[in-house]
């Protein structure tokens, strides 16, 4: 199994949904075929400058967040999303449905690698969110249920090119 | 104090019925009772055995824990590292303390309970605040926060899904990690149907309700405040994990945030988080990692859109410089999963933490609560309710040896105790372990033992104290033991142990 593929296989399991994209191109087409005309919030990133999304008057009344990965890890389908200018920490939590965009390239084997790389940026981001599937909660008989206080979707695509 | 609520998901809480049995209550609300009285009320409590045998089902597979190879190697390594900061506590928190300042957050140590109802109130004070959001955390159960402030007439929201129903029903969490554990979806449905509108008892419907109720006070709040996982030394970085994103609402939305940490959460560097994150989920028996670790490092900077302005970070003591500086120090390596609790053949007969009358219920509770400095007379009794079995030493992902500290904490709270029963009970242990100790001794004891059980009628030994108990029970119905259950059980780990 390819470095991605476990990922995806981890991922799914935890309740995201995968896909796959050969480049940004194709990333920031799916991205509209999704969000449709629906209030996005998206984070400052080169690759998704010109994408043409409907702004949210504010933060609550986002329906989509976008973001891009600082990376990810195969063991346990976990992505990595840091704050900084214009990457509002917002994006990942208030609105329902959160896309992340991971570079194929920059998907870490285990989870200690993954956090030994996030946090060895200086300065470290004031914030950075590991997130491992859609917010849930089991705390009603144990019974898992999505969308707890953040989305109730994650869609992690997966860009093959770097 | 308004007497219109500020908070949308409290709003109307006066209609949620107290059906709750008096040692269940919420801390601040509970009846001062002795550990007999409560642990008699939670045996005889019509719920029990239900929930008894519901705790025994979560400690079977697919549920409970297992220490697989894979495991097993992370549970070495996070035990390690929890205890390089024990050596040398208040070093790691100096670090702790300049490498958070560092990055531009507050940071305050308190003493007392006291220091910190103190240091947290003036944080709000000073931004006039009057609506909190807070996420579960134990050390503010701990310091009775919540009921502190409302005392200040500051409205406290618990936003962490289980927390915000026991807030509702005036109850105190009966579980580290899952504080509703004791609730059926039914009983939930009941709390949420009372503020006017039927909502359908199960989970889907419940949370949705909840989410709905909660996202305005997310909204209003001006202060939040959440407890810390881990607090790493080396970059000043708190790591707050939850599943359910509040925490995360909480770093993003309010002006102003204070995380409160017990002085054992600190941990020497932040990468070791690639350890202790999965061994804590591990531990709680949770399949795959929980959603959201959020690493905060400082407030928000002038070029962020949000995050708050202000990132306090209190630091609680409450005994445990006593405690690094005790033979009981390893009590400070707890992550606060919550497994000891559910392998505790205690804790399930009792149907749960709430009998303990204390935050911390089960072995860690038994050990830890007693060495708190807040902690009740009541309380110092904790040690006792245990069976000194050692689940709960197979369980810990830390390797805390914990019966060795529950017989620790016995032998401390014996030695404060004082007067004639004190004097007679130590007579009576010293000749039993002398007879204990002589095979002929043990042999005439136990054959004693037969003869008075024949001769003398079940009525009689029914008036002498400590018989009484004996007589209770049917001595010659003694369960058989399950030999290969036993083996099945005991033999892997054993050979697993000679290999080594």
């Amino acid at each position: 199994m390819s470095r991605a593929e476990e990922f995806a296989a981890a991922a799914t399991a935890v309740g995201a949904v995968v896909e796959e994209v050969a480049t940004w191109l194709d990333a920031r087409r799916r991205i509209i075929e999704m969000v449709g005309a629906a209030p996005t919030l998206v984070d400052a990133d080169p690759e998704l400058a010109d994408l043409s999304v409907t702004p949210p008057e504010d933060a609550w009344s986002a329906e989509h967040g976008v973001s891009v990965a600082l990376g990810a890890a195969a063991q346990t389908g976990t992505v990595a999303v840091a704050n900084g200018a214009g990457r509002a920490r917002t994006t990942g939590v208030t609105p329902l449905h959160h896309t992340v965009c991971v570079r194929a390239s920059q998907i870490h084997a285990t989870y200690a690698d993954l956090v030994s790389a996030v946090t060895s940026i200086r300065p470290l981001p004031t914030m950075v969110r590991l997130t491992t599937g859609p917010s849930r909660s089991g705390d009603i008989e144990l019974k898992t249920i999505y969308g707890m206080h953040g989305p109730r979707s994650l869609t992690l695509l997966v860009v093959a090119e770097a | 104090m308004s007497t219109e609520p500020l908070s949308q998901a409290l709003a109307g809480v006066d209609a949620v019925a107290r059906t709750r049995p008096d040692f269940a209550a919420a801390h601040a609300h509970r009846p001062t009772m002795t550990l007999r009285e409560s642990t008699r009320v939670a045996l005889g409590f019509p719920g029990t055995p239900t929930q008894r045998d519901y705790l025994r089902e979560l400690d079977r597979p697919p549920e409970h824990v297992e220490w697989t190879p894979e495991a097993t190697a992370l549970r070495e390594a996070g035990a390690a590292i929890r205890r390089e900061t024990l050596v040398d506590l208040e070093g790691a928190l100096t670090t702790l303390t300049r490498n958070a300042e560092a990055c531009g957050t507050v940071v305050h140590r308190a003493r007392t309970v006291d220091d910190a109802r103190r240091i947290i109130t003036e944080i709000v004070r000073a931004h006039d605040a009057h609506l909190v959001t807070k996420a579960k955390s134990m050390i503010t159960e701990e310091i009775g926060l919540a009921d502190h402030l409302e005392g200040q007439g500051i409205e406290v929201v618990e936003t962490d899904l289980g927390e915000y129903i026991v807030q509702l029903r005036d109850e105190s969490p009966s579980q580290l990690i899952t504080p509703a554990l004791h609730l059926t979806k039914e009983q939930v449905a009941d709390t949420f149907s009372s503020f006017g509108q039927t909502i359908a008892p199960e989970p889907v419907p419940l949370a949705e309700f909840a989410r709905t109720r909660l996202r305005e006070d997310f909204r209003r709040a001006d202060v939040g405040i959440t407890g810390v996982n881990f607090a790493a030394a080396d970059t000043g970085t708190l790591c707050i994990i939850t599943s359910e994103g509040n925490a995360d609402m909480i770093a993003t939305h309010p002006t102003v945030m204070v995380a409160v940490m017990g002085m054992d959460k600190v941990i020497p560097r932040v990468a070791d988080l690639g350890v202790l994150v999965p061994l804590l989920c591990h531990a709680a028996a949770e399949k795959h990692l929980t959603a959201y670790q959020t690493l905060l490092t400082g407030p928000r900077r002038a070029d962020e859109a949000d995050g708050p302005e202000e990132l306090h970070l209190v630091i609680v003591d409450n005994g445990r410089t006593e405690i690094a500086a005790s033979p009981m120090r390893e009590i400070l390596c707890c992550i606060r999963c919550g497994n000891c609790q559910m392998v505790c053949p205690v804790f399930r007969a009792l149907g749960g933490g709430h009998a303990y009358g204390a935050v911390y219920g089960g072995p860690v509770g038994g050990v830890l609560t007693p060495l708190l400095t807040s902690s009740t007379k009541e309380q110092k009794q904790l040690p006792l309710l245990s069976t000194l079995c050692g689940s709960c030493a197979d369980a810990c992902p830390v390797k805390i040896p914990l019966p060795d500290l529950l017989v620790l904490g016995r032998e401390r709270y014996v030695g404060t105790q004082t007067g004639p029963t004190k004097a007679v009970e130590s007579g009576l242990w010293r000749a039993w372990s002398a007879a204990w100790s002589r095979p002929r001794a043990y042999l005439a004891m136990v054959h004693a033992a037969h003869v008075v059980g024949r001769l003398v009628p079940r009525q009689w030994l029914a008036h002498v104290p400590i018989a009484r108990l004996w007589a209770d029970h049917d001595r010659r119905r003694v369960p058989p033991i399950d030999r290969a259950g036993l083996w099945r059980r005991y033999a892997a780990p054993l050979r697993r142990e000679d290999s080594r």
